[in-house]
């Protein structure tokens, strides 16, 4: 397993370079552990959020039911495929709501894309991730 | 009693276990164009114990001729994908078709572990969302194969389901393709300028999976004879 260096990623998100700490993670996505992976990329879209919550342009909003929070994650990704799909573009419109409801900025729902196979039963390794980080 | 078909129908069969993926599954299946005269239907399955045992429940409680097996994470981006089927269907020899196949499947019967693959798909996989086109071209309407992957399988006849030999996840997909052709049909993958399907899939692997999919290839291996099988059907190379 990769290591994992955690006051690296924590300087990606604080100074916002959230490109950056996805290229961090890339080589973890090759790995064998591909949910040991993926939930560091969850792990850091959830941290992001925390860090950005009191700020305007704040990427994604947490809500306390983690179920709930994923529940939404996979429906922006539903959206988003619809929109690319001409005869359903018309039936994306929600995202927008989506959009303006949880601040969600065009990078966040991009990486929402990119690492949407986070499964709900996941949620709970990753709230424990970001316990053991203490952030 | 032979079970009378219905020519004009097509029904959807999809095994599911995430009723977010079926919700939006049978969205993009709602909003396909419908050929003139024909109806179509969708069976959800929850709870099967295996994929030949959804499918065929799902088969055996429809009487549609035309039938659409598809997972809950495959959505129909081709909205006259139904027109396009039935007009390669109106070959009556042809009793499967599939988006992606193998052409000659190597001796491990795996098709991802030669390059004689075609067909089309969209997946959404870990670091990309990406159109994966294969390697072998398809020319004219289609190309005849001699397994399709079990993302999407439409068939135009009711074949049994091998749930006796196959009651996992894994190669039932191979297993009917075989089947096809031991009833005297062929399978085969259309021609897609762009992919029909997205498949939404964990390309996860894991241990527990890798020993699932390699219990069920040898199962395969123990009960199909490929050189048997296509030593007079299947795909000319």
């Amino acid at each position: 397993m990769m290591d994992f260096d955690a006051e690296k990623m924590s300087c990606f998100m604080r100074e916002r370079r959230l490109v950056e700490a996805f290229d961090y993670l890339k080589p973890a996505l090759a790995e064998h552990s591909y949910y040991t992976a993926l939930m560091f990329a969850a792990l850091l879209n959830i941290l992001a959020a925390e860090l950005s919550k009191h700020e305007e342009n704040c990427i994604l909003d947490i809500s306390d039911d983690w179920q709930d929070w994923f529940r939404h994650f996979h429906s922006i990704k539903f959206l988003v495929r619809r929109l690319e799909t001409p005869h359903l573009r018309k039936y994306a419109d929600e995202l927008f709501v989506y959009k303006a409801r949880y601040h969600v900025s065009d990078v966040a729902i991009r990486h929402i894309i990119r690492y949407s196979a986070i499964r709900p039963e996941e949620t709970l390794k990753v709230y424990e991730k970001i316990n053991a980080l203490h952030l | 009693m032979e079970k009378r078909m219905n020519n004009q129908k097509i029904c959807f069969i999809i095994c599911f276990n995430d009723e977010l993926f079926l919700e939006e599954c049978c969205f993009y299946i709602r909003n396909l164009h419908i050929p003139r005269g024909m109806e179509i239907d969708i069976q959800a399955i929850e709870g099967a114990s295996s994929m030949t045992e959804g499918y065929q429940a799902g088969m055996e409680s429809s009487d549609a001729r035309y039938k659409v097996y598809l997972h809950q994470d495959t959505f129909i981006l081709n909205r006259y994908f139904l027109d396009a089927i039935l007009d390669i269907f109106s070959e009556e020899d042809i009793g499967m078709i599939g988006m992606v196949g193998s052409v000659q499947l190597p001796p491990d019967a795996v098709m991802w572990n030669n390059a004689m693959r075609c067909g089309k798909v969209r997946r959404n996989a870990i670091l990309n969302d990406f159109v994966f086109e294969l390697q072998v071209p398809v020319e004219g309407r289609y190309r005849e194969v001699q397994a399709v992957d079990g993302l999407l399988m439409a068939t135009s006849v009711d074949i049994p389901w091998r749930k006796d030999i196959f009651t996992g996840w894994h190669f039932y997909d191979i297993s009917q393709s075989m089947e096809m052709y031991k009833h005297g049909y062929r399978v085969v993958v259309p021609k897609q300028e762009t992919p029909w399907c997205l498949h939404d899939v964990d390309v996860s692997s894991g241990e527990e999976r890798d020993k699932a999919y390699g219990y069920w290839k040898k199962k395969f291996l123990e009960n199909y004879n490929l050189n048997e099988i296509f030593s007079t059907n299947g795909p000319r190379l």
